[in-house]
């Protein structure tokens, strides 16, 4: 018996993830990927003050790239003090199938090497961003295995569709975040850094605040994306050229 | 020899919001037999009465094992004793909800601040108001017999292991989602075993106010089970009891907590 320890130690804050799923592939070049930049920089100038407001969570950031291939930025999700943007620079395909296998890798329990807290945690946040079709043809085989894992449907899953018409398009974007309410057309580098801050901001504020229990069918998880959707709704009016 | 320490704490997230605790422990013990349970009551709006769902629950194991002669143990087919067993505790636990709920009925203040749908579904099914997790063990002749519902857990300790009795681990059961007593396929994740006395040397009964804040069953194994152990067996107590105090209001997560230990010297 290890006795090593004393009591009280071990304890950690519930860790709330903020996952950014981008798309860097050639035809993000210039102005897209531009904005995705500037965005990530904003939210990580606010988020000191959002991880201050909440002594219950502890922010967690990540950001994976896809193109060719999908990588994580960091091996590690980083703190809001020690997650450094670097800015992305655009290149190659659309590989989303890599990116859904990165997620979905992420998102298992620590005990089956993933991320994600074995027992207890708080629902993350999702964020993806893509300005076209997949090139990788298996994209819909590996999003029904991301389905599977109880901390992707739990997530609060947003897409953002930039500079995107195509319901073919569309439709790729619906069917990873389940609604068509949490699909946000962009349409000008401007209006995206305004929704990916309004998104990542104000649903960090919302879920650093659940970490109460829930109950059956996490009633209180889907209570808290519910407060979160709305408050991005409702913050989402003042911006111009942003469609959902 | 049986010993034991049950404590139920309210967490600081209950407190800030002037929630009542929804977590309940009871504990029994007579020449024959020793029963503990810990139940959580569930923290999402919807589950207006969800304290008294878990001391329901709580009732119900008792009502139902302090009933059970140990000769039952050898003399019926395990399965059947288990199925038995889940059967009576569900019924109880109904059955004491359907009374609460006959002398008083659900009013419109409770559910005021509900929106129309979560009230409808309260009209439909009253029993959704007292959701509750369940975790109890009755020590009895030479056998253990453990019941779990939901989250939270049991946890066996024998030679410096720990074992997760009857846990549901997969990749579904995540971000504090739980089963619960008042769902309607409720049986089907109640889970039961009979175990013998030799098989471990104390059981833990914990909500997952105690377990979760500790993230991974290798660190709460050090971290919370083997200090708490070796306290227990010192005899500190009071050093348990507060520290069950200091971890709902202040260490944990801000969740209730419960924590029952149940120790057989044989």
């Amino acid at each position: 018996m290890n006795n090593d320890r004393m009591i009280g130690e071990g304890i950690a804050r519930q860790e709330l993830n903020l996952l950014f799923v981008i798309d860097n592939s050639g035809s993000m070049d210039g102005e897209k990927l531009g904005a995705v930049n500037n965005a990530i920089r904003d939210v990580m100038s606010i988020m000191p003050d959002i991880q201050d407001d909440t002594s219950d969570a502890l922010i967690k950031i990540s950001a994976l790239k896809f193109s060719n291939d999908a990588e994580w930025i960091y091996s590690e999700p980083k703190t809001v003090e020690d997650f450094k943007w670097t800015d992305l620079y655009a290149d190659g395909g659309t590989n989303l199938s890599e990116a859904y296998s990165k997620l979905a890798k992420f998102l298992s329990k620590q005990s089956s090497g993933g991320k994600m807290p074995d027992l207890g945690g708080i629902a993350p946040i999702i964020i993806l961003m893509t300005d076209g079709m997949p090139t990788s043809p298996d994209w819909e085989l590996r999003l029904e295995s991301l389905k599977k894992k109880g901390w992707f449907k739990c997530a609060l899953k947003y897409a953002l569709a930039i500079g995107i018409d195509t319901s073919e398009a569309m439709d790729v974007l619906t069917k990873f975040t389940g609604t068509p309410e949490t699909v946000l057309k962009v349409y000008t580098a401007e209006a995206l850094r305004k929704v990916i801050k309004i998104i990542a901001v104000t649903s960090s504020k919302v879920k650093s605040n659940s970490t109460r229990s829930n109950g059956q069918g996490g009633t209180a998880v889907a209570d808290n994306n519910v407060v979160a959707q709305n408050q991005i709704a409702e913050e989402l009016q003042q911006v111009e050229d942003v469609e959902w | 020899m049986i010993d034991y320490f049950v404590k139920t704490a309210i967490g600081r997230s209950h407190v800030k919001n002037d929630i009542v605790c929804q977590d309940f422990s009871e504990v029994y013990h007579d020449e024959q037999r020793t029963i503990m349970a810990v139940c959580d009551g569930h923290g999402g709006e919807i589950y207006v009465r969800s304290d008294r769902g878990s001391k329901f629950a709580c009732d119900a194991v008792m009502n139902v094992l302090k009933e059970k002669h140990h000769l039952l143990l050898y003399r019926v087919e395990k399965a059947d004793f288990i199925n038995r067993i889940k059967l009576e505790i569900m019924c109880e636990w109904n059955k004491l909800v359907e009374q609460d709920l006959s002398k008083h009925p659900i009013s419109i203040k409770e559910v005021a601040h509900l929106n129309e749908d979560k009230q409808f579904r309260l009209k439909v099914n009253p029993t959704i108001a007292y959701g509750t997790t369940l975790n109890a063990v009755m020590v009895l002749g030479n056998r253990i017999l453990c019941v779990s519902l939901g989250d939270g857990g049991l946890f066996g300790i024998k030679r410096g292991n720990v074992t997760p009795i009857l846990f549901e681990d997969d990749e579904e059961t995540v971000a504090n989602i739980t089963y619960s007593m008042c769902q309607e396929d409720a049986f089907k994740h109640l889970n039961a075993e009979i175990y013998d006395l030799s098989d471990f040397s104390t059981i833990f009964l914990c909500t997952d106010g105690v377990v979760n804040p500790y993230q991974n069953l290798d660190n709460f194994s050090k971290s919370f089970i083997f200090p708490v152990l070796k306290l227990f067996k010192e005899g500190n107590r009071e050093k348990i009891d507060q520290f069950i105090t200091d971890l709902g209001l202040t260490l944990g997560i801000g969740d209730d907590v419960s924590l029952g230990i149940l120790s057989i010297d044989k």
